[in-house]
């Protein structure tokens, strides 16, 4: 029972602090990390860079961490985008966190980088 | 004796601490390196794609706005042929519109052959989280007919300065790793023929 509470509690303030109630922030996490993933896999695919970049507004950042946390890099959502439609060796991408809570308005995304075995 | 221990201790303490030290720049310039690789590895991929004319105008282009982020505003970069061998400076920007427009072949391949990471390289720390790596890469140049048949080939030794500086967002404050290119010399220009005295011999042979 305590458990529960403390996850519904837990849940709804995620939903506070994401702006989205949690269902909905985890099924858009995880619609898009198979987006990237697919993308990520197709290098290349025109089709594929033309559909996502509209998804989040311009002005949203990304933040990867490249499998340690030494390695974190920023970037513009659109040139991330590109990135993953050149690269030659594709990597299993994992989104972490969608964050709508900056004061600016400004929407954070959270990746983490794996090599693929 | 005895009043000698809390000296050997501490000896023994602030050698461990520099051997800490020590193993954590180790680290720090092991995770530079390879972010540095990843960059130079989408880089090799950029050029080769901005001159290869069978992928349509408006993705090169977008490429070029793309790659051009990844370089410091006063980049420069090093071109040659076998015919002036004498290096030519041109700023980023120019050599990358050069390289989708100017080069009068139906296509072009542009390979940067050389996988090896940049382990090794040369690595200063210029202080203030800031720190200069240069590698050197091998360069595979064809200009083909409409036939795909090669008319002219080069091969460019490449030596890159890579700018890496630890940076922090004003409004997260979070840290991250800002990876710059500052610029791309050519040290030797040499005929096609000669690729395979260039590249490490393989053991499996």
């Amino acid at each position: 029972m305590l458990l529960l509470l403390i996850l519904i509690s837990g849940g709804y303030t995620g939903a506070k602090w994401s702006g989205l109630l949690p269902t909905a922030v985890a099924a858009e996490r995880q619609q898009l990390q198979a987006q990237l993933n697919r993308l990520a896999q197709n290098r290349g695919n025109d089709e594929l860079l033309q559909d996502l970049p509209a998804h989040y507004p311009s002005g949203t950042l990304v933040w990867i961490r490249w499998e340690d946390p030494q390695r974190t890099q920023r970037q513009d959502w659109s040139d991330y985008l590109l990135d993953l439609h050149t690269q030659r060796h594709p990597e299993r991408i994992a989104v972490e966190r969608i964050d709508r809570s900056a004061p600016n308005g400004q929407l954070s995304i959270d990746l983490s980088h794996y090599r693929h075995d | 004796m005895i009043k000698a221990y809390p000296i050997l201790g501490l000896l023994l303490l602030l050698s461990s601490y520099a051997r800490a030290q020590d193993r954590s720049t180790q680290q720090k310039l092991e995770a530079i390196v390879r972010s540095t690789d990843r960059e130079i590895e989408l880089l090799k991929v950029y050029i080769s794609d901005i001159a290869d004319k069978t992928i349509p105008e408006p993705v090169r282009t977008r490429k070029i706005n793309r790659v051009l982020k990844k370089f410091d505003p006063t980049a420069t970069i090093e071109v040659t042929s076998l015919i002036d061998r004498r290096p030519r400076q041109l700023p980023a920007q120019r050599y990358f519109y050069r390289l989708r427009d100017n080069l009068t072949y139906a296509n072009i391949a542009i390979e940067w052959i050389q996988d090896q990471p940049l382990t090794g390289a040369r690595f200063s720390d210029l202080g203030n989280g800031v720190y200069e790596l240069i590698g050197r890469y091998i360069q595979v140049f064809k200009g083909l007919d409409e036939r795909g048949e090669t008319i002219y080939g080069d091969i460019t030794i490449k030596k890159v300065t890579v700018k890496v500086s630890e940076r922090i967002d004003q409004l997260t404050k979070r840290q991250y790793q800002e990876i710059k290119f500052m610029k791309i010399e050519a040290e030797a220009t040499l005929p096609l023929d000669q690729l395979d005295e260039l590249l490490p011999q393989s053991d499996s042979n």
